[in-house]
């Protein structure tokens, strides 16, 4: 085959389809896996019925969604409302052509020879720039959607949605800041290079900004706590009150697709993406036995378990504590980061360990020292765990 | 709450600690058709009724609060040639009952003629005129189609009975 044609054309088609097939699958799936583990930590069961242990239970959901009735509300703007629930998945899809799920590597396929490229659609040398940019595409379809519904609980949640994640956009975009300075490069794959380079993961001088990154992504999925949007006790579903079927199927797994997405890139930016743990350290390179996509998934799948561990854990925030938490506490942490980090990787590697090791003492030591000061409050809350 | 608690988020870690622990906890339910858990001894449950040992006094309809145990009786002359009262109808409308467990409280026979404490709690039925409206065939028959073992009926010792007569 003409190698131009090959490569321009039919592998990064291959990969889209790929990546997209994967992306929207896994979203089903973790639906199911939401269930399960919140059931688990719940002492329940959870869904067992279909298939082997409810394996299948997702299948179900996504058939049923489908074949439901698609209502749409008298006065809605039915144009939008069509487009709204398109608007929130594409992005969240479109941001999987560059998110690197691996290093280059070469396949050889059986009539077509030796192809070497990596496992990322395709790598942009903006990329981090590219992707805040197209995320926050999603918060359109959000507020479009609450407005052509007709509903004042859509409005409401819509409203609501775009003040969440305008604001928790800014701290997100500070703790990318605090990732660029520390790699030097914009590129997703120039990223992972830089801490393979480093020979440290940037969780390690950026646990601020990785904390600010997750709190933020929190607040930009409308997941619990922070899922003002869509308060079931205060606003029915929030911005897809007014949707069923379909639509409705589509804006819930944009939600675990965008999951994916944070997920995706904090471990990216923080978690040294496909590398192993200390991807200098000689006398751990038995590691390396475990392939470089295996490491990613392991990775963002923990994160995803973080995700529903915080449903299971934490209540809804109301809306002012989410506002003052955005605006007086992680902008200005934010900010000190960056300055922090901005002053470390002046300095060069050294300052990044250095900051690594001041800030990971300092963690240390203050949890000792919490844990030390108040042991009497400390027993009163976990003694509340019963059994 | 110390300042350095607040930067350390030590309220949500151990908030996560919490919910973690749940994760390696035994789960409360089962699953139920294939696993089946049995409910306490004091479990009220389905009805049961010994045809045997009832002797037809009637005190379990009259203690019931709403009325929905139905009896009647007319005297037989048994081959020994005395009278005895033979039930033409021992009726029970269960989708009404609210399991309080009086009318076991007055049955006088020891053991008891008529218990709940059968420990079985499957009393769904499609249609409830016909499935939950028991007559006597099963009030006493419905376990032995389930096939399934039901505890003995509870009975007091006889020494409590006696002390309590004036």
């Amino acid at each position: 085959m003409n190698q131009a044609l090959l490569y321009n054309v039919v592998i990064p088609a291959v990969k889209a389809v790929v990546a997209v097939l994967v992306v929207a699958t896994v979203a089903g799936i973790l639906t199911l896996i939401e269930r399960r583990v919140l059931a688990r930590l719940q002492v329940r069961q959870g869904p067992n019925r279909v298939g082997w242990n409810g394996v299948l239970q997702w299948v179900a959901d996504v058939v049923k969604l489908i074949f439901k009735e698609d209502v749409v509300p008298a006065d809605a703007e039915r144009g939008i409302h069509f487009l709204a629930p398109l608007l929130v998945m594409m992005p969240a899809l479109t941001v999987f052509a560059f998110i690197p799920w691996g290093p280059e590597t070469t396949w050889n396929i059986p009539g077509l020879g030796v192809i070497r490229t990596g496992l990322y659609g395709t790598d942009v040398n903006v990329g981090l720039l590219l992707l805040v940019a197209i995320t926050s595409i999603g918060v359109y379809g959000i507020i479009l959607g609450g407005w052509a519904s007709n509903s004042k609980y859509a409005l409401m949640g819509g409203l609501r949605s775009g003040a969440q994640l305008i604001s928790y956009e800014v701290p997100m975009g500070f703790a990318l800041v605090a990732a660029i300075l520390m790699s030097r490069s914009l590129s997703l794959v120039g990223i992972v290079e830089a801490q393979r380079d480093a020979g440290l993961w940037f969780i390690f001088p950026g646990v601020i900004a990785f904390f600010l990154y997750f709190v933020s992504g929190v607040a930009e999925t409308n997941r619990i706590p922070f899922d003002l949007p869509e308060a079931e006790s205060e606003l029915v579903a929030g911005f897809h009150t007014e949707y069923s079927g379909f639509r409705w199927a589509v804006f819930f797994l944009s939600e675990y697709a965008n999951m994916i997405t944070i997920s995706a890139v904090a471990t990216t930016l923080f978690f040294g993406g496909w590398l192993r743990p200390f991807p200098n350290v000689g006398w751990l390179s038995f590691l390396d036995i475990i392939p470089p996509l295996v490491w990613f998934v392991l990775k963002v799948s923990a994160f995803l378990f973080v995700y529903i561990w915080f449903r299971g854990t934490f209540p809804r925030y109301r809306f002012d504590q989410l506002m003052a938490l955005g605006w007086k506490v992680l902008i200005p942490i934010s900010i000190a980061n960056v300055v922090l980090v901005a002053l470390a990787a002046l300095w060069g590697l050294p300052g990044l360990r250095v900051l690594s090791a001041v800030l990971w003492v300092a963690l240390v030591a203050g949890f000792l020292v919490v844990r030390k000061a108040e042991p009497q409050r400390r027993t009163v809350l976990a003694a509340g765990v019963g059994r | 709450m110390s300042l350095l608690d607040r930067i350390l988020l030590f309220d949500i870690f151990t908030g996560l600690k919490i919910t973690g622990r749940h994760w390696w906890r035994k789960k409360d339910t089962v699953p139920y058709p294939e696993a089946r858990r049995e409910p306490s001894d004091r479990f009220r449950g389905m009805f049961k009724l010994d045809e045997e040992r009832c002797i037809k006094c009637t005190l379990c309809a009259i203690e019931c609060p709403i009325n929905i145990i139905f009896i009647d009786w007319h005297n037989e002359k048994n081959p020994e040639g005395k009278a005895e009262k033979v039930l033409d109808r021992f009726d029970l409308d269960l989708k009404r009952c609210m399991f309080c467990g009086l009318c076991e409280d007055a049955c006088p026979t020891n053991p008891k003629s008529i218990w709940l404490k059968t420990k079985s709690y499957e009393l769904g039925a499609y249609e409830r005129n016909e499935a939950l409206y028991l007559d006597i065939v099963k009030l006493t028959q419905w376990d032995v189609q389930q096939g399934i073992t039901i505890p003995p009926a509870p009975g007091e010792p006889v020494a409590a009975k006696e002390e309590k007569k004036p």
